[in-house]
């Protein structure tokens, strides 16, 4: 290293100070700070500083995504239910009449029912449903997890933005397979290749403004999967609990994307299945 | 590094991480969302970092993505440093602070880069060598901001009042 001098003393100074020179360096380094006395004082500042301690009250709050994995009978446990609880919306839509103008979710635009995604938030993504999952799975606990969901999405009561995280690979990794171009009326062939859903990041702000670009930025699939998931219940909670904006849900359901459209409808459903 | 590892560490680094963008400056809100993308990010990439690079990797892209914050909104922090700054100095030390509060105050002023460095070197324990990897600084960097972040500090305290008997 180059001799001690007035461009470079700083650093010259923390070796010294942190005892990483040697005898001959240290004596150069003591000679030159008697020829410069503010550098002096400022090696005494140095050593004066005090040291930063831990904050503990500082905290990373948002760490649901980092839970352990869960076990895989949970995991088909939770994959069945969702799948019960999407075709439940489907149902309830070809039966409710349609109303004139209004597209609805039409499942010849679903590629495969059994490989809709979907992501509740507490319950990892579902994977497609293999044909041996249920016979993997206790009988005993397929009642007890959508009632467990739906418990939790009855208590879910959001008190600030749900923001970007990355889920448990089950839930993380989905197939890219396709979407639904709304201005040509065709659909786009996905590539098949396992792509991030951050389906969770849905959140209904105080705009449906917000939740209408969120939902426009997943695919085809993942939208359709909303309606009879955790995310659409959820969404119906929170929103039907506000009568303002339910009204807004109503008028927006005739002229705003498809999307959003069919959470809309989810949520009218829900609220004439729940009256 | 795998899902389960990183389901495993990464609460404990989200932690170290939320600390180290908390004393750079950011806000609660700020930095939460820089520790989100970090997590995103290593999330994504996790199986190129090994385990034992998680938290380096995760603290590095904090910080990166805190400053990237802080660039867009440079002419309110500096306004804001130039008023906290102010306040500083008409503040007398007996008027309810103490030590920990002053040394946040003494921190404030300084460069983001410096407080990094602080917070790294003494709380986490980095040597020179993590510390540079991390914030992608020179080892030589990274001492001369250290000494620099410490004078200044030291200074800033002694205006506050914390001379000799701290």
């Amino acid at each position: 290293m180059e001799t001690i001098n007035d461009n470079n003393y700083e650093l010259w100074l923390v070796r010294y100070a942190d005892g990483c020179l040697t005898a001959d360096e240290r004596e150069a380094v003591e000679q030159w700070l008697e020829g410069h006395p503010e550098a002096a004082e400022e090696l005494a500042l140095y050593g004066e500083a005090p040291r930063l301690e831990r904050d503990e009250s500082v905290r990373y709050v948002a760490q649901q995504h980092t839970r352990p994995l869960w076990p895989a009978v949970l995991r088909w446990s939770a994959a069945a239910a969702v799948i019960l609880l999407l075709l439940s919306p489907v149902v309830w839509h070809n039966a409710a009449p349609q109303e004139e103008g209004m597209q609805v979710a039409q499942v010849r635009e679903v590629p495969a029912v059994d490989t809709l995604p979907t992501a509740p938030a507490a319950v990892p993504m579902a994977t497609p449903a293999k044909p041996e999952a249920p016979s993997a799975m206790p009988r005993e606990e397929k009642p007890t997890e959508p009632q467990r969901q739906l418990e939790e999405a009855e208590n879910y009561l959001p008190t600030r933005p749900m923001v970007l995280q990355p889920m448990p690979v089950a839930e993380a990794e989905e197939v890219e397979r396709g979407e639904w171009i709304e201005e040509s009326g065709e659909w786009r062939e996905g590539s098949g290749e396992p792509q991030m859903v951050y389906v969770d990041n849905l959140f209904v702000e105080d705009t449906l403004d917000d939740l209408e670009q969120r939902l426009l930025s997943l695919n085809n699939d993942v939208r359709e999967g909303l309606q009879g998931t955790y995310l659409g219940r959820r969404l119906a909670r929170r929103l039907l609990d506000d009568e303002e904006l339910l009204a807004r849900v109503d008028e927006r359901r005739q002229r705003t994307p498809r999307g959003l459209r069919m959470v809309a409808d989810f949520i009218s459903t829900y609220s004439e299945v729940n009256k | 590094m795998t899902a389960k590892e990183y389901n495993t560490a990464a609460p404990f680094w989200a932690d170290d991480a939320m600390r180290l963008a908390v004393r750079c400056g950011g806000s609660k809100a700020d930095s939460e969302d820089a520790v989100q993308e970090a997590l995103a990010a290593l999330w994504q990439c996790r199986d190129d970092v090994a385990l034992e690079k998680g938290k380096g990797y995760l603290l590095s892209a904090t910080y990166r993505r805190l400053m990237s914050t802080f660039r867009h909104r440079a002419v309110q922090r500096e306004y804001a440093a130039s008023e906290l700054t102010e306040g500083m100095q008409s503040q007398a030390p007996d008027e309810g602070f103490d030590l920990r509060d002053a040394i946040g105050r003494a921190l404030s002023v300084l460069p983001e880069v410096q407080r990094a460095i602080l917070q790294l070197r003494d709380v986490e324990g980095y040597s020179y060598r993590e510390i540079g990897e991390t914030l992608q600084l020179s080892d030589d960097r990274v001492q001369v901001y250290l000494f620099r972040a410490r004078v200044a500090m030291r200074k800033q305290l002694i205006k506050l009042g914390y001379g000799n008997n701290q």
